[in-house]
């Protein structure tokens, strides 16, 4: 039985990508006509009519589609993106001299990186907001050896994903370490050449050596004796799953909003890497202590930097958030609320709790709620919301409008976009 | 196998309910809540005129599983291939063709819980208690059916245990079994239904299908549990239309509860495969 779970393994092209038919926006719903990664698949690997599906034969795993698709129906399968940051956090401090992070693909060997990744086809804009927030020295992609690659394309489309975050979050230029306001080109830096490459190694110690060989080996046991051959992901349909992109984006934001009024460094390391310590964290921590006051010594310069912290985080809400408006011919028939994949909308139910306490209080004139029956209205949390207009194309009633830019006072929050009556 | 119909004959139903109470232990649907009926099959009644000239009807009913239902053709998902559904394709509602039985069945996995369906079904009602309906063919789980099962909370606050913990101590790990619905239909057309209702998607009637495709049973007791159940037997699964059939007319949302028979069915509706015969006037 191993054997041919190793032959298995060894004879599939792998199966990195999860493939989840529930969250496809074309599966639930068979009039849309959302065909992202189909378009952006370079060798029409992806099958959607009749089920999705992947072509592993064809497919070159640039990871594209996975940074494409607005609902997170393909994804990395097992892979912790929070941890590459809290790697490249951690080694923006291990070279000496200070020299920038060095992030690479794994398609081919010996690429000279701190941190190897798959294709980096996969970084969508909302990972490189997230590189930029999280990562605070500038960070630099080899791209050197690209242009041997049969994924060569990826160079142009991280080029394209950045000019777009760039134009969308640019007039708020991201503070850089050395005091300067660098903008975000200036902070992921795609390295094409070999010459422009600034890497050293990291010089691994004796436990260092041995915790990574152990690392390693233990995750090739892993992935061996993985008992998941078959690629295809069974979900249930009502099940509301947030992808990925959008689970990240909103940590940027919560950490963006709660920065205002905490310690940065401090935020970030505590929403970043529970598991992993930071740079100085560990063995010097009276430093890191003593930056606090350091960046609290100037009210005016910390109130600026607030400010440009609020225009940042609007920046993001205007450009990746959305809004929901109902009218008021919905008649609260809530088929949207099934067909939205993520669970930004909800049903106003009477929850168990409020069942209890509302029947507390009750009188013969009012009789006390059912559980489960409705009171109020619909409830929408825009942080949900990845703005696929499922909702709007299937209302019977048209009535449902999805606005680009979120205007409100917190995204985190649900709001109430129909009342009951009216 | 052909279209599986079900003749309903009111001259022998008196309106006794096992029908339903079967139904409810064999298939384990919830209680009524929210203005959803749940039960698969049921029997409605009605009493109408003054007296002493007042009429009353008992009358069984059940999903139609229609030939041309409206169900399928409302549900939004996309459809996958499958040459046991009618035309080819599977939505989340599907038809199955006459040769593989033609049921009108509801895969739990894909239900999105929109309730399209449910709107659509002329037999159906979104909400029985607002619409006046004493029966909705297709229910809609808005809370976690027999979510007590795995309560923790004490039945009486500091006073009993909580009924999970009652399960536990006995030993009732597993779900009742249809809560589970662990059962498939291979043997009909390939397709493995096993997931749980929950909360979130519809439910309707399956006409057992997990029963009528049971060879490990015998061959009279592969029949739904309302038919099994019947005293009377006024519940009969036939293959033909039976003589002097009428169907129920549905108007929506006033369905099932002002019943009308006309006969036959009419070439614009579902054409529903519930017929019912007999005389259902009792005085």
């Amino acid at each position: 039985m191993l054997r041919t779970k190793i032959i298995d393994k060894l004879s599939t092209n792998t199966d990195l990508i999860g493939i989840y038919d529930s969250r496809c926006l074309r599966m639930r719903f068979n009039k849309n006509r959302c065909s992202k990664c189909i378009d952006c698949c370079p060798t029409s690997a992806i099958k959607i009519e009749g089920g999705l599906d992947i072509n592993k034969e064809t497919c070159t795993q640039c990871m594209l589609c996975v940074a494409e698709c607005p609902s997170g129906g393909l994804e990395i399968n097992s892979f912790n993106f929070y941890s590459i940051i809290s790697k490249l956090r951690k080694s923006s401090g291990g070279t000496e001299g200070g020299l920038p992070p060095v992030l690479a693909c794994n398609m081919q060997e010996d690429i000279k990186a701190h941190i190897n990744t798959f294709c980096m086809g996969f970084l969508s804009e909302e990972h490189l907001i997230a590189l930029l927030i999280f990562v605070q020295a500038p960070l630099q992609l080899n791209l050197t050896e690209c242009k041997s690659c049969k994924n060569s394309f990826i160079v142009d489309v991280l080029k394209k994903r950045l000019e777009l975050v760039e134009t969308k979050i640019s007039p708020h230029p991201i503070p850089l370490p050395n005091g300067e306001r660098g903008r975000v080109r200036g902070k992921i830096m795609l390295i094409e050449d070999k010459s422009d490459l600034q890497y050293q190694a990291i010089p691994y110690d004796r436990r260092g050596f041995f915790s990574a060989l152990k690392k390693l080996t233990m995750k090739g046991a892993a992935s061996f004796l993985d008992s998941a051959v078959d690629q295809k992901q069974m979900s249930a349909y009502g099940d509301k799953v947030l992808p990925f992109k959008r689970k990240l984006l909103n940590r940027v934001l919560s950490v963006m909003i709660e920065n205002n009024t905490k310690d940065k460094e401090s935020v970030i390391a505590r929403s970043v890497s529970p598991h992993l310590s930071l740079r100085g964290s560990q063995s010097e921590p009276k430093q890191s202590q003593s930056e606090i006051p350091r960046f609290a010594r100037n009210d005016k310069e910390k109130a600026a930097r607030n400010d440009k912290e609020k225009g940042l985080s609007n920046k993001i809400l205007a450009n990746y958030y959305f809004d929901l408006v109902v009218d008021d011919n919905c008649d609260m028939c809530f088929a949207c609320i099934g067909m939205c994949p993520t669970g930004a909308l909800k049903e106003p139910h009477v929850s168990d709790d409020e069942h209890e306490s509302i029947n507390k209080e009750h009188t013969p004139l009012n009789p006390p709620l059912v559980r489960g029956e409705l009171k109020g209205g619909m409830l929408f949390n825009a942080s949900f919301c990845n703005g696929c207009g499922l909702c709007s194309d299937f209302c019977v009633q048209s009535s449902i409008s999805i606005k680009h830019g979120f205007s409100g006072e917190t995204p985190f929050e649900e709001k109430c976009v129909k009342k009951e009556n009216g | 196998m052909s279209q599986n119909m079900m003749k309903i004959d009111l001259s022998k139903c008196v309106g006794c309910g096992s029908c339903a109470i079967a139904c409810k232990i064999g298939n384990n649907t919830p209680e009524r809540l929210g203005g959803q009926t749940f039960n698969r099959a049921d029997f409605i009644t009605e009493t109408t005129g003054l007296f002493p000239s007042t009429k009353w009807i008992a009358l069984p009913v059940l999903c139609n599983h229609c030939d041309d239902p409206a169900c399928v053709a409302a549900c939004p998902v996309a459809p996958i291939d499958d040459v046991n559904c009618v035309g080819g394709k599977r939505k989340a509602m599907y038809k199955l063709t006459a040769a593989n039985g033609g049921l009108v069945l509801h895969d739990n996995a894909r239900c999105i819980g929109c309730r399209a369906c449910q709107r659509q079904c002329p037999y159906s009602t979104a909400n029985a208690g607002a619409s006046k309906a004493n029966y909705s063919v297709i229910s809609y789980h808005s809370v976690e059916p027999f979510g007590y099962l795995t309560d923790n909370s004490e039945a009486i606050a500091g006073c009993t245990s909580s009924e999970a913990e009652v399960r536990n101590t006995v030993g009732m790990t597993e779900l009742a079994p249809a809560y589970k619905n662990d059962w498939t239909y291979v043997d009909v057309c390939g397709v493995t239904q096993n997931d749980v209702s929950r909360k979130g998607i519809v439910d309707k009637c399956h006409l057992c299908v997990h029963r009528l495709n049971d060879m490990t049973l015998a061959e009279p007791e592969r029949k739904p549990y309302c038919v099994l159940a019947c005293p009377a037997g006024v519940r009969e699964i036939v293959t033909s239309v039976p003589a002097g059939a009428k169907v129920l007319a549905s108007k929506k949302y006033t369905n099932l509860r002002k019943v009308v028979l006309i006969t036959p069915p009419t070439s614009g509706s579902s054409r529903p495969n519930v017929y019912y015969v007999g005389n259902f006037s009792f005085r």
